[in-house]
C-alpha cells in the first residue's frame, strides 16, 4: 500500500490494532436495528406535530401517545407519556423512566416533567453545563442506569453531533436513557444541558453528569475540548 | 419489505462486527463504537433501497459512524485529574486491547484523513472504492493516505517514549 518503511510501519500498527479486536462483537441483533427504525419513525411523527402546537401559539403541550395507554402485565395502565418535540418523557409498567432527548428546550417544563416522575434533574438550554470540578467527584449510575455500565468515579458524557440530526432534518441529539428512580442515590441529580449552533461543524452539543445536587454547577457557551471543565 | 428484511439481516449479521472493530480502533470506546455502528445501520436500514446499492456497504456503515458525532466521549472525574486533557476519546473506557497512543493520535487528524485511513487501511478497501465511496478523486485519497498516515507518524514519535519507527 505504501513504499515508505517508515509508513508501512503506521499502516501496520493500524492493522494491529484493529486486528487485536477480533474478540469484540455486536451485542446488537438486528431486529433492535429494526426496532430503533420503528422508534425513530415514530418520534418524526410527534415532531412534526408539535411544530405545528408551536406555530399555532401552544409552545409547551402535553400530549397524550399515539394509540392507547400502555397495560403493565398486571393490567393497570401505565401512566402517559409527556412529549414534546424537543423531548419526550416516559413512564414504563417496570417503574423505569425513560427520556429522550432531541433538545433540551422548555428546559423548565423538562425539569419539573422529570421531577414528576422521580427524576432529579437540572436542565439547561442555550449554554453547557456541568456540576463543579475535580472536588466535586461525579456519582456513580450503577444500579439505577438501564443499560449503563457502572465506572468507578462516577460518569457523565458530553457529545457534539453534526450534520444531520437522528431525529431527520433537524439536527437533534436522538440521546435517550432509561433510569430507575426509586433506586437514585439520595442527594444525586442529573445535570443535563444542551445548546444548538454553537460549534463550527457541529448543530449540537450536550453533557450530562450524575453529581450531588450540593455540587456548584458551572456553565459555558462555548465549545469545550475533551477533559475541559465550564 | 421481508425480502428487504431478510437483505439487510443477511448485511448486517455479516458486516457488524468488521465495522465495529474499525470504528473502535478510531474513536476507543467500546459502548461509543457500538452506539455509533448501531446508528449507522439503522440509517442504512432507512435508505435500505439506496445503500444496498452501494459497491462497499462496510464503507457506507463505518463512514457514517465516524460522521454522526464530531466528538463525545464518557468522562470520568477521577481519570480526568490524573490524564492528559487532550486524549480525547481515548482518555476514558480503559479496554486493555486498545491501542490508546494510537487512538488518540488519530482522534487529533483531520476527519478527512481519519476518514481514508478508516477505509483505506482498516477496511482494506482499494482507492477507487475509496474514492466512490468518499465522492473524492482517486489521487485526493492517495495524497489524504499519505498526509494522514505521516501525521499519525509525527504524532506517535512526539509523544511516545519509545521511537516507533
Amino acid at each position: 500500500m505504501n513504499g515508505d518503511p517508515a509508513l508501512a510501519t503506521i499502516t501496520e500498527r493500524l492493522t494491529e490494532a484493529r486486528d487485536a479486536l477480533h474478540g469484540e462483537h455486536m451485542n446488537v441483533p438486528a431486529s433492535e436495528i429494526f426496532a430503533r427504525d420503528r422508534r425513530r419513525r415514530g418520534r418524526l411523527g410527534l415532531a412534526a406535530a408539535g411544530s405545528a402546537c408551536a406555530a399555532a401559539g401552544l409552545a409547551v403541550a402535553l400530549t397524550a401517545a399515539t394509540g392507547g395507554p400502555a397495560r403493565a402485565p398486571d393490567g393497570s395502565v401505565a401512566p402517559r407519556p409527556a412529549q414534546l418535540a424537543a423531548w419526550t418523557v416516559q413512564s414504563n409498567p417496570d417503574g423505569s423512566v425513560t427520556f429522550t432527548l432531541n433538545n433540551t428546550s422548555h428546559p423548565a417544563k423538562l425539569q419539573r416533567t422529570l421531577a414528576r416522575v422521580g427524576v432529579r434533574a437540572v436542565v439547561r438550554w442555550g449554554e453547557i453545563c456541568m456540576a463543579g470540578g475535580p472536588g466535586q467527584p461525579l456519582l456513580d449510575t450503577g444500579g439505577f442506569m438501564k443499560n449503563d455500565t457502572p465506572l468507578e468515579g462516577g460518569v457523565g458524557s458530553y457529545m457534539a453531533v453534526q450534520g444531520q440530526g437522528t431525529g431527520g432534518p433537524n439536527p437533534d441529539l436522538g440521546w435517550s436513557e432509561t433510569v430507575f428512580p426509586r433506586k437514585m442515590p439520595p442527594g444525586g441529580q442529573f445535570v443535563i444541558s444542551a445548546m444548538s449552533h454553537s460549534v463550527p461543524g457541529a448543530d449540537i452539543q450536550a453533557a450530562w453528569e450524575f453529581a450531588k445536587t450540593s455540587a456548584p454547577i458551572a456553565c459555558t457557551k462555548q465549545l469545550l475540548k475533551p477533559g475541559q471543565e465550564p | 419489505m421481508e425480502q428487504d428484511r431478510r437483505e439487510f439481516t443477511d448485511f448486517y449479521t455479516a458486516a457488524r462486527d468488521d465495522c465495529l472493530r474499525v470504528v473502535l480502533t478510531i474513536v476507543g470506546d467500546r459502548a461509543l463504537a457500538e452506539d455509533l455502528v448501531a446508528e449507522a445501520f439503522t440509517r442504512a436500514w432507512r435508505g435500505w433501497r439506496t445503500v444496498r446499492e452501494h459497491p462497499a456497504g462496510r464503507a457506507w456503515i463505518v463512514r457514517t459512524a465516524l460522521n454522526t458525532h464530531v466528538s463525545w466521549w464518557r468522562r470520568r472525574r477521577r481519570e480526568i485529574t490524573v490524564a492528559s486533557h487532550d486524549e480525547g476519546p481515548g482518555a476514558v473506557s480503559p479496554d486493555p486491547a486498545l491501542d490508546r497512543s494510537l487512538v488518540a493520535a488519530l482522534c487529533r487528524l483531520p476527519a478527512r484523513q481519519r476518514e481514508v485511513i478508516a477505509l483505506r487501511v482498516l477496511l482494506d478497501l482499494d482507492t477507487a472504492t475509496t474514492a466512490e465511496t468518499l465522492g473524492l478523486p482517486g489521487g485526493t485519497v492517495g495524497s489524504h493516505l499519505s498526509r494522514g498516515l505521516a501525521a499519525l507518524r509525527r504524532d506517535l514519535l512526539t509523544n511516545e517514549k519509545e521511537p516507533i519507527a
